[in-house]
């Protein structure tokens, strides 16, 4: 493929900006399902704690009953889990583009940077799950502590868990809701964001400064800024899994975890990124500065992370399946029985791993547009399973035979529908604020003309 | 053509200081040096005299190897019980040095392959040392595990040969894996070092007086004539090369990770392992080739083809997979609390407060993971003697991080009464430092016979090597271009005219 050398003088001043106004259907769409959305959930939330769900139990097969509130709160975990995932996604390849001192992405770097910022919604997406009510849904060992601290035994929490559950006894320092050797829970919610917005924001503003500027100087503090805050984000999304995900049961643990949640996390906003790129070349936007070289280094990568993300999942899982330790198990236990055996080994294996690596092979693939991002598709489709298959099956039914399922999968639904549609409308919006590509960069003209 | 809004958003350069400049790609050849000097230099490395200092080191190293050959001979004849092995420590230094030379084998084809496909272009300085200090390492390596079966004479029961005793090897078991996978490693690192080599071969060849040299250097040049097919050939064989090598790297620690961690020993089965592994190979394998390459590329003049950017990438590559590891470990401990089995805690309250051996957990933590955090700073990392400290710290506290791994955790055994200490013996002592003797050995005469630095890849990142001209190598973007100015002179194709798509649609 032949390229002509483009230069950055030929191009316009301001870079080229979102026409918000055309896609105007579309953001009302977005707009309608977000407040009907937010609406419904708040009413869920609010008065499902008095709805009843049949069904049964998943290992006893006796019949069993939850709260519509109980339900919902795991879909509201498993859809703020998947946004905030590819949010981490978004920063990790703006830090990584940055630490790097490379220059191909520079074309595309302004989507990472914007998915990045979208931890802001997410933070108050985030904050129903801090309700008393949904917490001890979710985290078991919540609700642990409150009927331990109510059981009126004599002393402290920790002396009543010291005789009730000592598992949890043990753990006390690290699993609390506001202060233990650790910040707790509450706390720690927070540091996240805080952490991981700072870093967002940081490096869209150098970014965004230097549109109307073209100073070189953000350039270098991207740089310093990047590398220093990659162990940040490191720590941050470690024990982010750690809590809202690992913890659901707090007797399960790996070491892999962390890793596993970023391979998820950065191959699934690496494909974000090649649909959002795609879609936005298909209506006339970036025609000036995209090629199909950029598109190919993105396939490459989604590509290598898709392997990354099947090395550790097929680490984490051997590794305990060899093993054999009941309390390491447990994990995989429930997530191989019923339904969820067929779901596990399709979805998560095939689905995460086996397609999108053949079809990603060719190299024509990854530099025709729409088969990349077909396939990009089917990744991110696979990335919402795996974040269901961590989530979900801590719910306790079985996937098939129960009436109560079908509730409980729309309810996962309208909880998927709520968020995607305020995180995409935030990000749209703010994509528009500015170009759409980084204008000003001094890199800009080697990315522009990278060849591979 | 210049009026433009660029010129007046970008600040003028002002002086070799100004951040514009900082932006620049340094090259990777100094002193634009010209395709002939480039032969000239590398193979005269191995045309002329070798210096002093080479036989000083050889002399030295042959005579360790001998050593080491002479204790194999004594093993062999008496025994494993030579070495300091005992209950419950039954995986000693021998396990240990294992690990250690596969773990250092990795970084050559990790550079070559890897960053091959990455399209790292300051691999090619490197990549061919690299290669044969994987080969090397790994012919460490396979020497322990072949000799602590005991019978040596039986090792080929390893290979699953059908034998009239009707023995089947035991394929659930990793260790069975860790044969196959480093014998697989070997067999396609040596290729693919090989392969690299043959252009280059021809050259030597082309350049030596008839006689012995010339025929075999001939010989293995395999009639390389340069064309343009073979070239073509070439290539692709290389890039098919390099795509078979990269899953080999990471497969070969993985298995040898799971040694480890597939067992119930606490300290051992933990699931990070298959990554920890790989990410402290390849950090201890750099840290070896900086230890080998910083001498070679002052004693033989080197440093316009090894560069400060090659030495700042690899300590930047130490510096990350230094943290990694660093934040495995920090894992393990976090884990070993949180998951609350006794046993597991326990053999990491062994390790880092109440066993025996802190002093080896002390030591691996401050080698690998403190003293990489100094090249933070960029003065750091253009320091030659601290780059060559801290990556024979490096080297230490990466024998520390397997002998920790196995020694301490196996010396505290389930049942108290079980428990001893681990003494290596003087064979072990001097199998080790042997094996050192056989590497450098090894090295030193590839120094002397083969081309340390691979010319014709060499070449093949030169500014002038590109048909596109600068305009197309992002390495010679020039400050005109920083501040996007058209392009000055006849290099490259004119700048398309604004209507132009970049992409045929």
């Amino acid at each position: 493929m032949s390229h002509h050398f483009v230069s950055v003088s030929t191009l316009p001043a301001g870079g080229e900006k979102l026409d918000l106004s055309r896609i105007g259907k579309w953001t009302a769409l977005l707009r309608l399902g977000a407040i009907a959305g937010l609406v419904l959930s708040a009413v869920l939330f609010v008065a499902g704690g008095a709805i009843k769900i049949g069904s049964k139990d998943f290992v006893s097969g006796e019949a069993i009953s939850y709260t519509v509130r109980e339900a919902f709160s795991y879909s509201w975990l498993f859809a703020f889990y998947v946004f905030f995932t590819l949010a981490l996604g978004g920063l990790f390849w703006t830090l990584l583009h940055n630490a790097s001192n490379s220059s191909w992405g520079v074309v595309i770097r302004r989507l990472p940077e914007t998915l990045a910022v979208q931890f802001v919604p997410l933070l108050f997406l985030g904050l129903p799950l801090l309700f008393p009510q949904v917490r001890e849904t979710l985290w078991t060992w919540m609700h642990d502590h409150s009927v331990a601290a109510k059981s009126g035994e004599a002393g402290s929490l920790k002396d009543a868990l010291h005789h009730s559950n000592h598992l949890l006894y043990h753990k006390l320092n690290y699993l609390t809701l506001w202060w233990g050797a650790v910040p707790g829970f509450i706390p720690r919610f927070f540091i996240y964001f805080l952490l991981l917005g700072v870093g967002a924001y940081a490096l869209r503003g150098w970014s965004v400064s230097q549109d109307t500027t073209g100073d070189v100087r953000p350039t270098l503090s991207a740089r310093r800024f990047s590398c220093g805050w990659l162990p940040l984000f490191a720590i941050s999304l470690t024990f982010a899994g750690f809590d809202w995900i690992k913890g659901l049961n707090y007797a399960w643990f790996s070491t892999m975890f962390g890793v596993n949640v970023f391979a998820g996390s950065a191959v699934a906003s690496m494909a974000l990124l090649i649909v959002i790129t795609v879609t936005l070349f298909e209506n006339g936007y970036l025609k000036r500065v995209l090629t199909a070289e950029h598109l190919h280094l993105m396939g490459k990568l989604m590509h290598a992370f898709t392997i990354f993300w099947a090395y550790i999942a097929f680490s984490q899982y051997f590794l305990i399946w060899y093993a054999n330790i009941a309390e390491e198990t447990q994990f995989y236990a429930i997530r191989n029985t019923g339904g969820w055996n067929y779901y596990s080994t399709f979805l998560v294996t095939i689905g995460h791993f086996f397609i999108p690596f053949i079809l990603l092979l060719p190299r024509a693939a990854k530099k025709n547009f729409k088969r990349v991002r077909a396939i990009a598709l089917w990744i991110l489709f696979a990335h919402v399973c795996e974040a269901y298959w961590f989530i979900i099956p801590e719910r306790g039914p079985k996937l098939a035979d129960q009436p109560a399922i079908i509730w409980a999968v729309m309810l996962d639904a309208a909880a998927f529908v709520t968020i995607g549609c305020v995180v995409a409308l935030t990000f749209l919006k703010s994509l528009a604020q500015h170009s759409l590509y980084p204008c000003g960069d001094p890199r800009l003209q080697e990315s522009i003309n990278v060849i591979n | 053509m210049a009026a433009t809004h660029h010129e007046e958003t970008h600040p003028p350069l002002d002086g070799p200081s100004s951040p514009a400049q900082v932006l620049l790609r340094e090259p990777l050849v100094l002193h634009n040096r010209s395709y002939s000097w480039i032969t000239e230099r590398i193979c005269g490395i191995i045309e002329k005299p070798q210096p002093k200092l080479w036989w000083m080191l050889f002399i030295p190293s042959v005579l360790l190897f001998s050593i080491m050959a002479y204790l194999f001979a004594y093993l062999i004849a008496t025994g494993v019980g030579v070495w300091g092995q005992n209950h419950p420590v039954a995986w000693g230094w021998d396990i240990t040095n294992f690990v250690f030379w596969i773990g250092i084998g990795h970084a050559g084809t990790l550079i070559s392959a890897i960053l091959f496909l990455t399209r790292q272009r300051w691999r090619t300085s490197v990549a061919r040392a690299a290669e044969a200090m994987t080969i090397f390492a790994v012919m460490c390596a396979g020497l322990y595990p072949a000799l602590h079966v005991g019978r040596v004479w039986m090792a080929w029961f390893l290979a699953p040969i059908p034998n009239s005793n009707a023995i089947w090897q035991n394929f659930k078991s990793p260790l069975l894996w860790d044969v196959f996978a480093v014998s697989t490693y070997f067999t396609v690192s040596v290729l693919f070092w090989y392969l690299g080599l043959i252009p280059d071969l021809g050259t030597i060849r082309d350049r030596c007086k008839p006689g012995i040299k010339k025929a075999l250097y001939g010989l293995f040049a395999l009639g390389w004539r340069g064309g343009n097919r073979q070239w073509n050939h070439y290539e692709m064989a290389y890039l098919l090369l390099a795509a078979l090598s990269t899953p080999l790297v990471l497969s070969v620690h993985t298995i040898v990770s799971f040694d480890f961690a597939t067992s119930v020993v606490p300290g051992w089965h933990a699931t990070i392992f298959p990554p920890y592994f790989v990410a402290g190979a390849i950090f201890g394998g750099f840290a070896m080739v900086l230890t080998l390459m910083l001498p070679v590329r002052e004693i033989y003049g080197l440093q316009d083809l090894l560069t400060w950017k090659h030495i700042d990438n690899m300590a930047k590559i130490i510096l990350l997979t230094g943290t990694i590891v660093g934040y495995a470990y920090l894992s393990e401990l976090f884990i070993a609390w949180y998951g609350g089995n006794k046993f597991e805690l326990d053999a990491f309250m062994l390790r880092i407060k109440d066993g025996p051996y802190v002093w080896a957990y002390v030591a691996m933590m401050f080698c690998n993971v403190v003293s990489p955090q100094i090249f933070w700073f960029k003065k750091m990392r253009q320091n030659w003697f601290v780059v060559f400290l801290v990556c024979n710290f490096v080297n230490a506290g990466m024998w520390f991080e397997r002998f920790v791994i196995i020694v301490t955790t196996l010396a505290r055994d389930f049942v108290p009464g079980a428990w001893d200490m681990f003494h290596p013996t003087w064979v072990d002592i001097m199998t080790f430092v042997g094996s050192f003797g056989f590497f450098l050995m090894n090295f030193l005469l590839f120094l002397r016979f083969l081309p340390v630095i691979a010319i014709a890849e060499v070449k093949g990142i030169l500014p002038q090597s590109d048909p596109h001209g600068r305009a197309r190598d992002p390495r010679s973007i020039t400050e005109q271009e920083v501040r996007g100015e058209p392009i000055p002179d006849g290099f490259g194709p004119a700048p398309a005219p604004a209507t132009t798509h970049p992409i045929a649609a």
